[in-house]
């Protein structure tokens, strides 16, 4: 009997916990701290911690003229789907929050979604790709691009810039953001002329030899071959398409828009050209203040993580203090009027929920990511 | 490429991936064979040992055999550790409490080097050992230096432990504590002692496969060793679990396997695999080379 | 230590239940709370059925997941794609989320068969390997089926399970093990645990009894999905990874494998603890490894020890440890 008080006593504390002081504007961040992509999560800290630092060094925000203490909330979600509903639910019920700011990937976007819609409580996701997750409900935004206008963008790149007819995809089955890229890309390939000749898949973020699927590649007459996977893959995957032969061009997507890449391809990247939202050679104020900042707090250049998430709380952040009132349903109309100079662009929100922003086509030269184009939606 | 010249390709890229697989399934065999335990931590001392070499090579600055030493030394050390502190207590317990403790040590190798700063969640760049080289076999055909090296060094390897086993006391204190762990104490066979020794081998094995693993895909994270693991814990079970020879014949085929499937519809391939092994099972139940268990009355 | 009356658990479900509510209405339980006891129940009843072929019958099976995703994804297609649940009218829905449920608990529990028939011939590891394998060939052919979303998960489920639903599932899943095991059936799986060879000599089809119990092991984790499914209002190929059947795994003989009690609490304490240790941020997962391994250490035949709730056992049975006592080869 002991014993069960004991326990009854430690989750009555647990249950407690919750209650904080009343006057104060909370905004839960929801990011894969630890478990496999604890390294997205790093980056997308390190962006959500300058735009701090900028829009709020002495961590209060304006609310209808009066000065609140503004109070962030990070909570792990594993890169699950259900970690991530209890992470969503926690910050709405226990801790209150205002906003919600992530998760980083489409699965786990589409699990916590619903909740926030239910509760009214606005939310800005960092980096899920799917066109589903906003559809989900009019408080659901989303910082970063949709994979029909990504795969659609470096289709037309391969068709009108590459002028190749011919294109083979190596993709990752179990990645719904690889797929999505991948059935886009076919698509408008498809509609612009070209053909996808092979197509290739591997069962997950394991897998590290890709040996077989260039054997195919290799004896198909491919002119290009797309790889719209993550950093680390693609990293691998170019160094062995290389060391198999392979010599075709390779473009991707904006998965591969991080620094780390060229530190596992080693060379092999040299040439490569992908889509992303923000390239740093970019040469609006706002960008090039972003670039300087970020430099000199992490020493490195800021990769897509950083910038979506940057501008993820950017965006929450300028919506409450023009919103006037910590009223969900007015802070949703305050982001979905938003227009501000980010480093990506000027961001303004489409009927669905989308940043309407051009995707720019950059190249590893020499290590260095350089700029080629910018196309536009 | 010629029909026959791509059937030589993907034996070689298989066989690449197959010693590998054989290395890990090693560990695994050898310590379920003396104490009956699915060690589901060992594709951690495959993370372990990669991240060894990578620290040997990138602070000490050594070349491919100290660092292969080094990686083989300290994952072997940590697991005789571990087996005195999480598994022994539970050797006279129900024979799953002691696995349940390997999810745990499982789980706290793989997030605890996450946690320490110089390692952290990111993906690292495992350095060049072996200078690249094609060499040509059959027409268009080609095998590379770092493949010979794996299949050259997991053959050592698999010499050195066989010598170990069948032709020295200590092996064949092994064996004996493998057929019967009470009667063998009562020989006078120091049954603690034999057994770190095997979680020592199986451990030292499993950093060295995991330096080859390396060097072939030369990227390295703290999460590698667990996919890595079960994939040869499944080629350990397919050749027969408690098994040396099973152990080696399995992890070859998992990786050839593997690679023709892929090569033949790669959206399946990932689970291709399981299928033939379920196939494999159905009409040996026991693993290719393990043996029937017998049935006491 | 006697049994107790059988309608006396099923009253204290009840007024669990309604407490749970009058707390969440007065605002003292919040809703965070009520989802984790949802998910916990969810997994108790995954873990019931693992218990069920692991812990009762003596077979090993580490691939529970499997059947989860097979429930969950069944009961989606129908209230999903096969009726347009959030159109249909207010009467209809309980009926279609029945359904659901009842085409997940066929489905799964006939890939409990498919995966139990063939493994009569294998035992102890080689079994444990199939069935992870067949969890991964299951992973891997969902993502090839674009009507569930494949890879990119399967989207607008309608979040219809409640608390209610939860705790009646979970009501009749505990009260239907309760009376398998001590029932002519449970004991003749324990027998079959205890020593096969003897069993059959018995008379014991062991066979049959095997095969029962992977069937309705199956069928549990089956429903348990499919309320799973209506609660994320989301499902995803990788939520049912190996991995995912680690944990269920680590539920069961962490509870206790021997006893229903051992599953139950094992499943709950382990789904609230990674929660619990939310503030440590980074070192949730290390701090939940150790305890894993400290529990064990001190405790190596589980939370529970291989002891049974007094409502868990029927009247006039003879004492609990007939069905507990020895639950390893």
């Amino acid at each position: 009997m002991r014993k069960f008080l004991v326990v009854v006593g430690i989750i009555a504390v647990f249950l407690c916990s919750g209650a904080f002081a009343a006057d104060e504007v909370r905004i839960g961040i929801v990011l894969p701290i630890s478990g496999q992509a604890a390294m997205y999560g790093a980056y997308c800290k390190t962006g959500i911690e300058l735009a701090l630092k900028e829009l709020a060094p002495d961590n209060t925000i304006t609310v209808g003229g009066k000065k609140l203490p503004l109070t962030i909330i990070y909570e792990d979600n594993e890169n699950k789907p259900e970690i991530t509903a209890n992470a969503y639910r926690k910050l709405i019920d226990q801790d209150e929050v205002t906003a919600i700011i992530g998760p980083e990937s489409s699965s786990t976007a589409l699990a916590g979604a619903p909740i926030a819609q239910s509760s009214g409580i606005p939310v800005v996701t960092i980096f899920p790709t799917n066109p589903k997750v906003t559809q989900v409900g009019d408080y659901i935004f989303r910082a970063c691009f949709i994979d029909p206008f990504q795969g659609a963008v470096m289709a037309k790149y391969a068709y009108n810039d590459l002028k190749v007819t011919k294109a083979a995809v190596l993709y990752n089955n179990g990645n719904d953001f690889s797929k999505g890229l991948t059935e886009f890309f076919t698509k408008t390939f498809a509609e612009l002329g070209g053909k996808v000749v092979i197509t290739e898949a591997y069962g997950g973020s394991d897998i590290r030899d890709f040996n077989a699927q260039f054997n195919n590649i290799k004896a198909s007459d491919a002119q290009v071959l797309f790889m719209p996977n993550t950093y680390f893959e693609s990293g691998l995957q170019m160094q062995q398409a290389r060391s198999a032969g392979i010599t075709l061009p390779l473009i991707g997507g904006d998965g591969w828009d991080t620094p780390d890449l060229v530190t596992i391809s080693n060379g092999s990247e040299e040439g490569a050209a992908y889509s992303c939202a923000f390239s740093h050679e970019a040469t609006t104020p706002q960008a090039q203040k972003f670039v300087q900042a970020y430099r000199a707090a992490y020493n490195d250049v800021p990769n897509s993580n950083a910038v979506l998430s940057y501008e993820s709380l950017s965006i929450v952040y300028r919506a409450i203090e023009a919103a006037g009132s910590l009223d969900g349903a007015a802070i949703r109309d305050a982001i979905a009027k938003t227009k501000l100079e980010l480093p990506s662009g000027v961001i303004e929100f489409d009927s669905d929920r989308n940043p309407k922003k051009p995707a720019v086509i950059v190249m590893y030269k020499g290590g260095k990511t350089s700029y080629v184009t910018t196309v536009n939606p | 490429m010629a029909q026959t010249e791509q059937l030589v390709q993907l034996l070689i890229y298989g066989i690449q991936l197959g010693v590998i697989y054989a290395l890990i399934a090693l560990g695994y065999t050898m310590v379920y064979g003396i104490i009956n335990l699915i060690n589901f931590a060992h594709g951690d001392f495959v993370m372990i040992g990669a991240f060894t070499a990578f620290f040997a090579v990138n602070l000490a600055g050594v070349g491919f055999f100290p660092a292969i030493l080094a990686a083989m030394l300290f994952p072997a050390v940590l697991s005789i550790i571990i087996e005195r502190l999480a598994y022994r207590p539970l050797r006279d317990k129900p024979r799953l409490s002691a696995l349940i403790t390997a999810i745990g040590v499982s789980i706290f190798l793989e997030n605890f080097p996450r946690m320490v700063p110089f390692i952290g969640p990111n993906f690292k760049r495992f350095p060049e050992l072996i200078t690249m080289r094609h060499f040509y076999v059959l027409g268009q055909a080609s095998i590379n230096s770092i493949q010979i090296s794996n299949i050259v060094a997991s053959g050592v390897l698999l010499a050195l432990l066989i010598f170990l086993v069948q032709y020295t006391k200590m092996g064949r204190a092994m064996r004996a504590v493998a057929y019967n762990k009470d009667a063998a104490a009562l020989m006078g066979i120091n049954v603690n002692r034999v057994i770190s020794l095997t979680f020592f081998i199986g451990a030292a094995l499993a950093g060295a496969g995991g330096v080859l693993y390396s060097l072939t895909y030369p990227m390295i994270d703290v999460l590698m060793g667990g996919w890595l693991g079960t994939k040869a814990f499944i080629a350990a079970v397919f050749g027969g679990i408690g098994s040396i020879p099973g152990a080696v014949l399995g992890g070859l085929l998992m990786g050839i396997i593997e690679v023709f499937a892929t090569a033949v519809y790669s959206e399946l391939g990932y689970g291709s695999g399981f299928i033939v092994l379920i196939f494999v099972l159905l009409f040996r139940p026991s693993g290719l080379l393990g043996k029937a268990p017998l049935d006491k009355v | 230590m006697k049994g107790i009356k059988s309608y006396i658990p099923a009253l204290g479900l009840l007024v669990f239940y309604l407490v749970c509510i009058q707390l969440r209405q007065a605002g003292y339980i919040k809703n965070y709370w009520i989802q984790i006891l949802m998910f916990a129940l969810i997994n108790a009843m995954v873990t019931l059925g693992l218990y069920l072929i692991n812990g009762i019958t003596g077979q090993f099976s580490i691939g529970q997941a499997g059947f989860v995703s097979v429930g969950a994804y069944s009961s989606g297609a129908v209230t999903t794609l096969l009726f347009n649940f959030s159109s249909l009218s207010a009467a209809a829905k309980p009926i279609v989320f029945l359904l659901s449920i009842a085409v997940a608990a066929l489905v799964s529990g006939f890939c409990g068969y498919l995966i139990g028939r063939p493994s009569l011939r294998l035992k102890g590891d080689y079994l444990a390997i199939v069935t992870l394998a067949f969890g991964e060939i299951l992973r891997a052919i969902i993502r090839c089926i674009p009507q569930v979303g494949g890879p990119r998960g399967f989207t607008g489920l309608p979040r219809y399970s409640t608390l209610g639903w939860i705790i009646v599932f979970f009501g009749l899943t505990v009260w239907f093990m309760r009376n398998y095991i001590h029932s002519s059936f449970g004991r003749a799986c324990v027998s079959i645990r205890e020593d096969e060879l003897a069993s059959e000599t018995m008379g014991i089809d062991t066979t049959k009894y095997k095969v029962q119990a992977f069937v309705i092991g199956a069928t549990m984790a089956g429903v348990a999905g499919a309320l799973l499914a209506h609660v994320l209002g989301f499902l995803h190929p990788d939520q049912f990874n190996y991995a995912r059947s680690t944990d269920f795994l680590v539920y069961l003989y962490a509870g206790g494998a021997g006893t229903m009690s051992g599953a139950i609490v094992g499943a709950c304490v382990l789904t609230v603890l990674p929660e619990m240790l939310r503030f440590l941020a980074g070192w949730r997962l290390v701090i939940y490894g150790l305890l894993l391994v400290l529990m064990m250490l001190y405790r190596p035949t589980g939370i529970c020890g291989g002891r049974e709730f007094p409502f868990l056992v029927p009247r006039l049975k003879r004492s609990p440890e007939a069905i507990g006592g020895r639950h390893d080869e």
